[in-house]
């Protein structure tokens, strides 16, 4: 007889659910775009694969007066319109029953008493214990008085020494969290007065994609790679995340933020700590992330006169996208027609650690560029100019292993080949690997994995708060010099690669873009 | 949802020019366009030989089901029908194809080897071999009734894993006999399609252990079924293994065809009952002085069902702890 519960017994061996703890999902913002757009339809998709708690409830709260059919309504409009996968009648049948709603104003105590009694009748209807997720989707300038409320009507616990708190409470932050190291600062210290770090979720939606999820498989998981993956090896590291898209409708936001804060201090310092870190002892979380930080805190700083040298900025003015004319960035809707807002920026940084010494990394991300791609490629040192590469025009391509982000998740390793014949011609094939060829079916949404390590308390692929302030403070020299220069930032038509100063960039060191 | 088959070729072959064949379609159909050659497994599909006269090429041009497995894992597809009569005079036969997939712009195709055999049955892994990859993973689709046409031993020594589907079996107490010597000898990974279904009813049953107290006796424990002997035999296997019932202990199970739901689950009786009952898509867990809940059962069709055991590869130890309480402990 085994001195297992009867309960250990019959989990072992089973998958199971991934969360199987009864929980309440609080969406604040829950009738605004993220949730429509992206949560919902992720919740959905959790729902439909039998990945959530078989006790669940999820309540948008919001200032729209809607009822929970309404809400409904609103949930199903957008699961139709962005879920990966078609509404299916059946699987709604059972998951709209735990859709709720509650009109509240977050800075109104009254609000939140009228939210607090509402929560606690829907847990008590649903057998549920009290556990709670705290989703922000809502504007960071919310973040600060939604944090004070929930800590002053005292739903939020604090975790027991074991980390484990009966019943717990976490909270999910979108970006951005602060617009410098300064106002992060204010931000993360309001949520601290609230929230342990160990509840605190900060979602960098980049982290649950699944090739980005890969890059540490790739890394440590094939002796193939790592063995090259240093200076002796790498001639350079570029990491692209291209947009097609102009600033749309957020430019309300994207005015005060600009492509550095908006794309290069989170998603791609997340996407670099990833591909540049060394193999960490486990795969616990704050070992893996301890070894992101550690990425970080080597990044050589670029402040003063240096910016201008290794950082490019551009904003994108009128031009052609698919042969059909765009507008420029100023003259969007809601952007100052003198702004001197970034939408595009490139630069060469470096990681001063032993196994990254001198090799440049070039990042380049912008809004109206040619296409949507986003994609790491790690180049090779060129063999050396005999044998084979000895014709001084047209040397032989360097070997490169690309890891493709979005779209067409995957990878790929240029290899140069002899074509058949007589003579010794050399081609360069690529082979070449697609998730959605080689595994079949579609790939979860990143909000799905994300929303499902929240609820199982796994925090691995979210931003802890050290990571989030270190990158902030490689970044905020930048900001600082750009704010003191007062110079306009280069311009390149909608449909182009960015500024030419980007080209030169680069060019400078000997080398060009990756076309993507 | 994987893209179905956008095209295919296919010529006869023999079995000493298979690859040779292969290679001639390979460079017929990338031609015209760039197509990724994608092979992750060798997917071996056994059949037992029926009609002799049909000839190897035939088998190739009609197969949805195995194509619609391989659009979601590709594989290189080695479909066997075999007249295990125990002929001393050996006759094989081949043919080959391509199933091509995907979009234009991402366009991947599969091997395909159709062998249509009569010999003895320690032949048939020379036959195999020669036309699986070495390199890969080997998983058995044993597209027959295991409690009618037990798996070959001779096709066991080649794979690691066996994928079959106990619904279909006609005798379940003759499925398990034949299982139990795999079950036993841990030789192959064992994937039951039927096993997967049950999923939803054991999460569920997790899910509401705590409620259970310390022990539950086999005695407090009624299963119905709709028609899925096996499913229901799979439960029992299952609670028996992992609740430690001694041996000759068994709970009762029955059959109601006209019920609603497909398996129904109950420990205890009459208003003090626990209940988990599964239909096709939803299961509902009624604990007695609590809110019921539903869990969603996963809408899989057959092709996703084993393609996704292909992907696992990995050994079920729940599946073979229910398996083996039923070869020890099911009644004769």
């Amino acid at each position: 007889m085994t001195t297992e519960t009867l309960s250990e017994r019959l989990a072992r061996g089973e998958a199971g659910p991934a969360a199987a703890t009864p929980v309440t999902i609080v969406i604040f913002g829950g009738s605004g775009d993220l949730a429509r757009r992206k949560l919902l339809p992720a919740l959905y998709n959790l729902h439909v694969d039998g990945l959530l708690p078989p006790r669940i409830a999820i309540t948008g709260v919001g200032r729209n007066a809607l009822t929970d059919e309404k809400y409904r309504d609103f949930a199903k409009e957008g699961i139709k319109e962005f879920s990966r996968r078609p509404l299916d009648e059946q699987a709604w049948e059972t998951f709209a029953p735990s859709l709720f709603y509650v009109a509240a104003s977050l800075d109104d105590e009254h609000g939140f008493a009228s939210l607090g009694a509402r929560l606690d009748t829907i847990e008590h209807e649903h057998g549920l214990s009290g556990n709670r997720i705290y989703y922000l989707a809502v504007p960071s300038s919310v973040f600060v008085p939604t944090v004070k409320q929930l800590g002053r009507f005292r739903w939020v616990p604090r975790p027991t020494d074991s980390g484990k708190p009966a019943p717990f409470a976490r909270i999910v932050v979108e970006k951005p969290i602060g617009r410098d190291l300064n106002s992060a600062r204010v931000i993360d210290d309001a949520i601290a007065q609230v929230f342990d770090e160990r509840q605190i979720y900060r979602i960098d939606h980049y982290l649950g994609k699944e090739t980005v999820q890969n890059i540490l498989v790739l890394r440590f998981g094939n002796s193939i790679f790592d063995p090259l993956f240093n200076a002796k090896f790498i001639d350079h590291v570029q990491i692209t995340v291209a947009e097609e898209e102009g600033v749309g409708t957020r430019a309300g936001y994207y005015e005060q933020a600009g492509a550095l804060r908006d794309m290069v201090q989170n998603h791609m310092l997340q996407l670099l700590s990833l591909i540049a870190m060394e193999p960490p002892r486990s795969l616990d979380a704050d070992v893996v992330r301890d070894e992101k930080l550690e990425v970080l805190e080597s990044l050589r700083p670029i402040e003063g006169p240096a910016v201008d040298g290794c950082v490019v900025r551009g904003q994108y003015t009128a031009g052609f996208m698919l042969g059909r004319p765009v507008p420029g960035y100023r003259e969007e809707s809601n952007v100052h027609p003198q702004s001197t807002t970034e939408t595009f920026v490139a630069l060469q940084l470096f990681i001063d650690n032993w196994r990254w010494a001198g090799v440049p990394f070039f990042l380049r991300t912008g809004k109206r560029l040619p296409k949507r791609a986003s994609e790491i490629s790690v180049h090779l040192k060129n063999v050396p100019p005999i044998l084979f590469n000895t014709g001084s025009t047209a040397p032989l391509d360097s070997n490169v292993l690309s890891i493709r982000i979005q779209p067409d998740e995957g990878f790929a390793v240029g290899i140069n080949s002899k074509i058949p014949g007589p003579r010794v011609r050399i081609y360069p094939v690529k082979m070449d690997f697609h998730y959605g060829t080689t595994f079949g079916a579609s790939s979860p949404e990143a909000y799905e994995r994300l929303l499902l390590d929240v609820m199982v308390g796994d925090p691995t692929l979210f931003m802890r708060r050290d990571a989030v302030e270190t990158a902030w403070r490689w970044v905020t020299p930048i900001l600082e010099r750009w704010a003191e220069a007062r110079t306009p930032p280069n311009s390149y038509p909608a449909g182009e690669w960015g500024p030419r100063e980007a080209d030169r960039l680069i060019e400078s060191t000997g080398r060009t873009w990756r076309p993507l | 949802m994987a893209t179905l088959v956008v095209d295919r070729v296919w010529r006869p072959s023999s079995p000493e020019t298979v690859e040779g064949d292969l290679a001639a379609l390979w460079r017929d159909v990338g031609r015209d366009a760039r197509i990724a050659r994608a092979v992750m497994s060798n997917l071996v599909v056994y059949r037992r030989r029926r009609d002799s006269e049909r000839r190897a090429v035939d088998i190739l041009q009609t197969d949805a089901a195995i194509e619609a497995v391989v659009a979601r894992h590709p594989s290189r597809v080695v479909l066997v029908e075999h007249d295990a009569r125990g002929q001393q005079a050996t006759t094989v036969t081949a043919s080959v194809g391509v199933a091509l997939f995907g979009p234009q712009t991402a366009r991947y195709a599969v091997d395909q080897v159709a062998v249509r055999s009569a010999c003895v049955e320690t032949s048939l892994p020379s036959i195999v071999r020669r036309f699986i990859r070495g390199d890969l993973p080997t998983s058995i689709w044993w597209n027959e009734d295991l409690s009618t046409v037990p798996a070959l031993e001779a096709l066991i020594a080649v794979g690691r894993q066996l994928v079959y589907d106990s619904r279909h079996w006609q005798d379940v107490r003759r499925g398990v006999e034949t299982i139990a010597s795999l079950v036993a000898s841990q030789r192959i990974d064992l994937a039951d399609l039927n096993w997967r279904r049950l999923a939803p009813l054991r999460q569920a049953l997790v899910h509401v252990a705590p409620s259970l107290g310390d022990t539950v006796s086999a005695f407090h424990v009624r299963i119905h079924h709709r028609s899925d002997e096996a499913l229901a035999w799979l439960l029992a296997g299952w609670l028996c293994a992992r609740l430690e019932w001694a041996s000759g202990i068994w709970p009762a199970i029955d059959e109601t065809p006209h019920d609603d739901e497909i398996l129904t689950l109950a420990v205890g009786a009459g208003s003090t009952a626990l209940t988990i009952s599964m239909n096709d898509h939803r299961v509902v867990v009624s604990v007695p002085g609590a809110t019921p809940f539903t869990i969603r059962v996963p809408q899989v069709d057959e092709a996703e069902a084993v393609a996704v055991e292909l992907r696992s590869l990995s050994h079920d130890s729940g599946l073979h702890d229910a398996l083996a309480a039923l070869a020890r402990q099911a009644p004769g």
